[in-house]
């Protein structure tokens, strides 16, 4: 991660979803600033209601107050709602990273007080980003910590949860009809859950899909706590990658024998054991390929930017883009995962020609003299080149699978048949 | 029940605007090399919901990326050495350099990081130890005190002309009793966390050139650090927001420029700001142009027709009107102007009751105490952002929603007022 001064592209009026267990309430203990963006983007996503904010003075800190003016806001809260939550999570930001709260007392005294309701605590720490997990895996973690086991005499059910997203799966996803021809009965994801049992039905699945890196270790504790198997998923737009990935979930639901190690057997066209998932896989792959061919032809030579903002991974993305014939002459690589290493590195030596952007200054981009009337996948890129056709694609969220690919080939075509204008 | 934790407990509004924000916003025109202190969230704070004006070309404010380890070792020359080597590359005019939470929890000393940066590389430098702690009229507040200190107190700079009857600098004479024929007023106090961005800084120099003065600086929307350096050369300073009270009162000392506290809201308000301005540039006396409030007795001059608005049902209405110090007291100061006879209250989230404040009017320290006032109010209409309407008990209430931003953000762009051009009388 570059250390440098960090200069930010303005989300304004950006969606962005909140995750969050229905039926709880979010209490934040902290410095009324740390909170401007979280309250602001609850109000736009009608959330304000399920959350307070308990701001500390700088007296408070000094004399650790902060921690008795804890209990008696809890109890205000609690006494002020007309629902009891099930759970609350007691929010803590930066500045107390170098409080010494102590936790655990006062979870203890929170629980021996209101029995009825679980209590976590959340850590929203940017400033420990340099040591050990970021603060987006352990978001994620805690909001599956309220999951209760599920009793000895109680199996597994034949449901899967998805894990990592923020956004359900578009319709056009071939992944939930291969799931129900493989005899999974439910696909649960945490955002989808409207009260307290759906939620705690999480616990009953019988495998965590994780779709996005973020989820790994909420995955991982899960596994560990609840004795949930997991298997990484992560959205990928290369066809090799996407047939290894429903070959491990199918090895993985036992819907395809352990055994099988070739890539193209669960679904080699004409095969007289075609399956309703092979079919449904076989459909959609030739979707992504027609797709591609089209966008190949629309697009042409036309040069093709991708960014962060858009794939979780966009150094695999670009790899995958360029195995399809595209023009990828940059990656904006302004948030660089851990996961997306082994692409970059197979895009350093093998595209040398692609411009490699980490920096987040203005001027080092306008130096690379990328092209204006490129097609931008993301909206970082988009922004700093105020490139007219942008494809307005967010984290990969909805995508997974080949329908990833053809939605993508989609954006990109429609990118051209229509301009962005960009204020400023 | 906890009283002071009640006090602290917020359940409807949103986080208001922090003081960095208030401080960025104002540097925002000044090509200063902004650099804020912390880890990302206050950064991202000011660039997502604080700062419309933020563009591709127009870059300001940049973030440090502060990290545990940095807070523990004390290391701020690591953050020194980031900000000289940005500066080399991109030569600005100024550096700040700002802290939020952490920075003001752990001692970081932002005045001597920016004293060292100074030194590093000649540029002039201003450290602003904001903590996030406090809201944005006080941002506004120290980068406005900051600037004139900074930019404006050199010997270099050329006082105003002499006043009528006034002794001249240097040699005793006195200057022949005529006025100036375009008194030159500098606007203070405009920034989009209080007027957005819907033309109400272009409204403001547009009046003032056709009531007849010549426009200075409009601090901080608008201007350049040439025209921060001529602030003292203005007749007469112009109030528009409580931010830049303070900074008037400095210029006040510094130089000897007078202020007036007022917007000049659409309608009789506006004449009334500009004979304040007149007699302010004339007399060299400070005054407030708002009628309504404990300085009411000035209001007594610009007179009334009583005709809008005015008459017996109406006069029993009350009104709350919450908002920015200076601007919800405009408003008042207009209302009562065009002869709006029920009672208005002013209450603002933002600062300490100023010397203007009416006996009624409330300094609203903590969401409890505007649930409280709203509730006992018994107000028939409540003026404010729209987000009040959130508030336990203020459905009872006819709202007048205007956006304040330091509040909602861009959440009501569109409900933005344009104080000099729509007449609030109208609204009520």
């Amino acid at each position: 991660m570059s250390r440098d001064l960090s200069l930010f592209i303005p989300h304004r009026g950006r969606p962005k979803i909140s995750l969050g267990i229905p039926e709880s309430f979010d209490l934040y203990l902290c410095p009324p600033a740390c909170v401007r963006r979280v309250s602001i983007r609850a109000i736009r996503n009608d959330a304000r209601g399920h959350m307070g904010f308990l701001y500390m003075s700088e007296a408070d800190l000094a004399t650790g107050a902060y921690e008795q003016r804890l209990f008696e806001a809890v109890d205000n809260v609690l006494a002020s709602l007309d629902r009891q939550p099930r759970a609350f999570f007691i929010h803590l930001n930066c500045v107390d990273d170098f409080l010494g709260t102590d936790e655990d007392a006062m979870l203890a005294k929170l629980r021996e007080r209101f029995p009825a309701t679980g209590f976590a605590t959340m850590h929203m720490n940017p400033i420990a980003a340099d040591k050990g997990l970021s603060t987006g895996l352990r978001i994620h973690e805690r909001l599956y910590s309220m999951l209760d086991p599920i009793g000895p005499a109680s199996g597994r059910d034949d449901a899967v949860n998805l894990i990592g997203n923020f956004a359900s799966l578009e319709r056009d996803c071939e992944l939930p009809r291969i799931l129900e021809a493989w005899g999974i009965g439910e696909v649960r994801q945490l955002f989808a859950c409207t009260t307290y049992e759906e939620y705690q039905a999480l616990a009953k699945s019988r495998l965590n899909i994780v779709l996005a890196n973020i989820g790994s270790y909420a995955a991982e504790c899960m596994e560990k706590r609840l004795g949930i198997p997991q298997l990484s998923a992560p959205v990928d737009y290369e066809f090799a990658n996407i047939e290894a990935c429903y070959l491990a979930l199918g090895k993985a639901l036992g819907a395809i024998p352990a055994e099988q190690i070739s890539l193209e057997a669960p679904h080699c066209e004409g095969s007289a054991r075609r399956n309703p998932a092979d079919v449904i896989m076989t459909q959609a792959k030739d979707r992504a390929r027609s797709a591609i061919k089209r966008a190949r032809k629309h697009l042409g030579d036309r040069a093709v930017i991708v960014d962060s903002s858009a794939a979780m991974r966009p150094f695999a993305l670009a790899k995958a883009l360029m195995g399809y014939g595209f023009n990828v002459c940059a990656v904006f690589a302004l948030h660089e995962k851990p996961e997306d290493a082994e692409a970059r590195d197979w895009v350093l030596e093998n595209a040398p020609h692609v411009n490699v952007v980490r920096s987040e200054s203005y001027d080092d981009i306008i130096e690379l003299g990328l092209p204006r009337n490129a097609v931008c996948v993301g909206f970082d890129c988009a922004y700093l080149l105020k490139a007219p056709h942008f494809v307005a694609l967010q984290k990969d969220e909805g995508l997974f699978g080949y329908q990833a690919v053809w939605q993508l080939m989609k954006l990109m075509m429609d990118s051209l048949t229509s301009t962005t204008e960009w204020e400023g | 029940m906890g009283g002071v934790a009640l006090s602290r407990l917020s359940l409807f509004l949103p986080s208001f605007a922090a003081d960095y924000s208030g401080v960025c916003s104002c540097l925002f025109d000044l090509d200063f090399l902004v650099v804020m202190n912390d880890a990302a969230c206050c950064t991202r704070n000011y660039v997502d919901y604080d700062e419309p004006r933020w563009s591709r070309e127009k870059v300001t404010t940049l973030c440090s990326q502060l990290r545990t380890l940095d807070v523990v070792m004390g290391d701020e020359a690591g953050t020194i050495a980031k900000i000289v080597d940005a500066a080399r590359s991109t030569s600005p005019r100024g550096i700040a350099v700002l802290g939020s939470p952490v920075p003001a929890i752990t001692g970081m000393d932002t005045s001597g990081m920016a004293k060292e940066v100074e030194v590093l590389t000649g540029i002039p430098s201003i450290g602003f130890a904001t903590t996030g702690f406090a809201t944005y009229e006080q941002g506004i507040d120290r980068a406005c005190r900051g600037l004139l200190k900074k930019f404006c107190s050199s010997p270099a700079n050329r006082p105003r002309a002499c006043r009528p009857g006034e002794p001249c600098e240097g040699d005793g004479r006195e200057q022949p009793a005529s006025p100036a024929p375009r008194p030159r007023v500098n606007v203070l106090g405009i920034t989009p966390l209080d007027f957005g961005t819907v033309g109400t800084e272009h409204d403001l120099t547009s009046w003032l050139q056709n009531e007849g003065f010549e426009v200075g600086a409009c601090w901080c929307m608008g201007f350049s650090l040439e025209d921060v350096r001529q602030t003292p050369k203005a007749d007469v300073n112009l109030v528009v927001s409580a931010g830049a009270l303070k900074a008037a009162t400095t210029a006040e000392a510094l130089f000897g420029t007078p202020f007036v506290v007022g917007l000049p809201c659409a309608g009789k308000q506006a004449a009334y700001v500009a004979a304040s301005l007149r007699q302010a540039a004339t007399s060299g006396s400070s005054a407030y142009a708002l009628v309504g409030s404990e300085s009411e007795g000035a209001g007594g001059n610009a007179g009334t027709d009583g005709n809008v608005g005015a008459g017996p049902q109406r006069a029993n209405e009350s009104a709350l009107i919450v908002g920015d110090w200076v601007c919800a007291s405009s408003l008042r100061s207009a209302l009562r102007l065009e002869g709006w006879p029920g009672k208005i209250t002013v209450a603002s989230l933002f600062g300490k009751r100023p010397v203007f404040a009416g006996a009624e009017d409330a300094a609203i320290a903590c969401e409890r105490q505007l649930v409280d006032l709203v509730r006992n109010g018994n107000f028939s209409s409540i003026i404010g952002d729209p987000l009040l309407g959130r508030i336990p008990g203020a459905r009872a209430s006819r709202h007048v929603r205007l956006a304040h931003p330091a509040l909602s953000s861009n959440l009501f762009e569109a409900e933005m007022l344009r104080y000099l051009t729509t007449d609030v009388s109208k609204l009520l």
